[in-house]
């Protein structure tokens, strides 16, 4: 069976994911549009199949799961970089280790 | 209706194993218990290491746990084993579980003749419920008695989108069974209050979905600070996941896609059918124990990195998210929904977990549970030891 390269869970997501990867450049058809990857995308990442003004909804599921921090265009990665407010949580406990030891403290 | 083969029991609920159970009510008696349970073969003990010594609400917290432990319907009778001095106290354990009408027997350490009295007694009346226990056959049972646990862990980018969905539609098949899926995991909701709210059967049950994940979030934000609405972990942030909501969202795929008909307690046994949600943490292992106290009698555990986690009285169906795993820990995963990334469509998937929960309720053992990977178990704690 052929292995599909990417998974559009809902309808409504503007989103997809890129089940291997994507490398920049790359052709993806995505429900019969042919959608040119901007960014090289890792396995498993999101990729935008419609451009995403900033503050406009990022959906997956069929539900927003953040805003876009920036404006998304179509075929591009889309990750915690151009999601607003997305945080990681090893740069939260950096920060308080920081904040706590008076060492290396984030800017 | 559908049926399985299992064993009704005098509360009205059916069990799909028949299972003597050997339950301390002190972590103190865990020696006495395992020596009954190496004296009668066949039996299981349940190990654990509570039942004195902690504050009110905890200490409420367990006695109803260790007691909805001993009317699980899987387990067709119960011997407890009691102390003296303990903060849940043995004999009002082995009362509160004979209530549900099954056999329970009760000895204690301390007035009972001590350790080796107790081990004598306790193996002659677990070899007689051993006995009574073999002789019970299955009968068919309406798949409304089967009540399933929705179980993740070692999640990753693909639990959401291969195993968590074909769940999702195993958890639906049931519900117009008539039957009830289990979801639980609070800290696995953070973010999907005002989604999960919509799906309550009535408004006042999608208000207390809601009031028990704010209440979670507010708990993580006591620990993480006011990132805890965004905050991910590293492992997931590196797999794909850009938010907590996102995580989340792939999380509940797990319940489906029907109406929330009630919201209980940790532990606490639900009087509805359909999808249920449970107050319960992340750890898998605490949420296993508040996922069968409150009636679980199948499991099924969706995982990324993979585990070998069973539990003791419920046979778990593990289900890998990709087929790295599936392939790396064969003796551990009884399906594959990484074949979804091979070709396979999540209805294959969900209708081979539907056949497998159906042949696991009749009784064939799926792999945690065929190679006894069980042991102790864990029960939450919210609060400090004295």
């Amino acid at each position: 069976m052929a292995t599909p390269k990417y998974i559009h869970i809902n309808d409504k997501d503007n989103a997809v994911i890129a089940l291997a990867g994507l490398k920049k450049g790359e052709v993806l058809e995505v429900d019969g549009e042919a959608i040119t990857a901007r960014d090289d995308i890792p396995q498993s990442h999101k990729m935008a199949i419609a451009d995403i003004p900033e503050g406009a909804p990022v959906i997956k599921y069929g539900e927003e799961i953040g805003k876009a921090g920036t404006d998304i265009k179509k075929g591009d990665w889309v990750h915690a970089h151009n999601i607003a407010g997305s945080t990681n949580l090893q740069k939260v406990v950096d920060d308080r280790f920081a904040q706590n030891t008076g060492k290396g403290a984030a800017k | 209706m559908n049926t399985f083969m299992g064993y009704p029991r005098p509360d009205g609920r059916a069990g799909v194993r028949n299972h003597v159970l050997i339950l301390p009510s002190v972590a103190c008696v865990n020696g006495p218990v395992d020596a009954i349970a190496r004296a009668v073969p066949g039996v299981v003990p349940l190990y654990h290491g509570l039942g004195c010594g902690r504050s009110g609400s905890d200490s409420h917290l367990h006695a109803r746990v260790l007691t909805n432990l001993g009317t699980n319907p899987n387990v067709a009778a119960v011997l407890v084993i009691g102390l003296g001095c303990e903060g849940i106290q043995g004999d009002r354990l082995a009362k509160a579980i004979a209530q549900s009408g099954k056999p329970v027997e009760f000895l204690n350490v301390q007035t009972d003749g001590g350790s080796r009295q107790v081990v004598e007694k306790g193996t002659a009346i677990a070899r007689k419920m051993l006995d009574d226990a073999t002789r019970a056959e299955r009968v068919p049972c309406g798949m409304d008695k089967l009540v399933l646990g929705l179980q993740c862990g070692g999640s990753d980018a693909l639990s959401g989108v291969t195993a968590n969905p074909a769940v999702g539609l195993l958890t639906d098949w049931l519900a117009a069974e008539g039957g009830t899926a289990l979801l639980t995991e609070v800290t696995e909701m953070i973010g999907t209050a005002h989604i999960l709210e919509r799906r309550g059967a009535t408004p006042e049950i999608g208000r207390q979905v809601k009031e028990l994940i704010d209440k979670q979030e507010a708990k993580t934000k006591e620990i993480l600070g006011e990132r805890a609405g965004v905050v991910i972990s590293p492992g997931n942030m590196d797999g794909g996941m850009s938010t907590i909501r996102e995580k989340s969202l792939g999380c509940i795929c797990k319940a489906g896609s029907g109406p929330i008909t009630q919201v209980v307690g940790y532990g606490e046994v639900p009087t509805e059918t359909g999808l249920v949600i449970m107050d319960g943490p992340g750890y898998d292992i605490d949420s296993m124990t508040g996922i069968v106290a409150s009636g679980a009698n199948v499991m099924v555990f969706t995982t990324g990195r993979g585990t070998p986690a069973g539990y003791p009285i419920v046979p778990v169906i593990k289900v890998s998210s990709n087929t790295k795993t599936f392939l790396a820990m064969p003796d551990d995963i009884d399906v594959n929904a990484g074949r979804i990334l091979e070709g396979a469509t999540l209805q294959d998937v969900g209708d081979e977990l539907i056949a497998l929960t159906q042949t696991v309720a009749d009784g064939q053992a799926p792999k945690a549970e065929a190679q006894q990977f069980d042991g102790a178990i864990s029960i939450l704690c919210t609060q400090t030891s004295f």
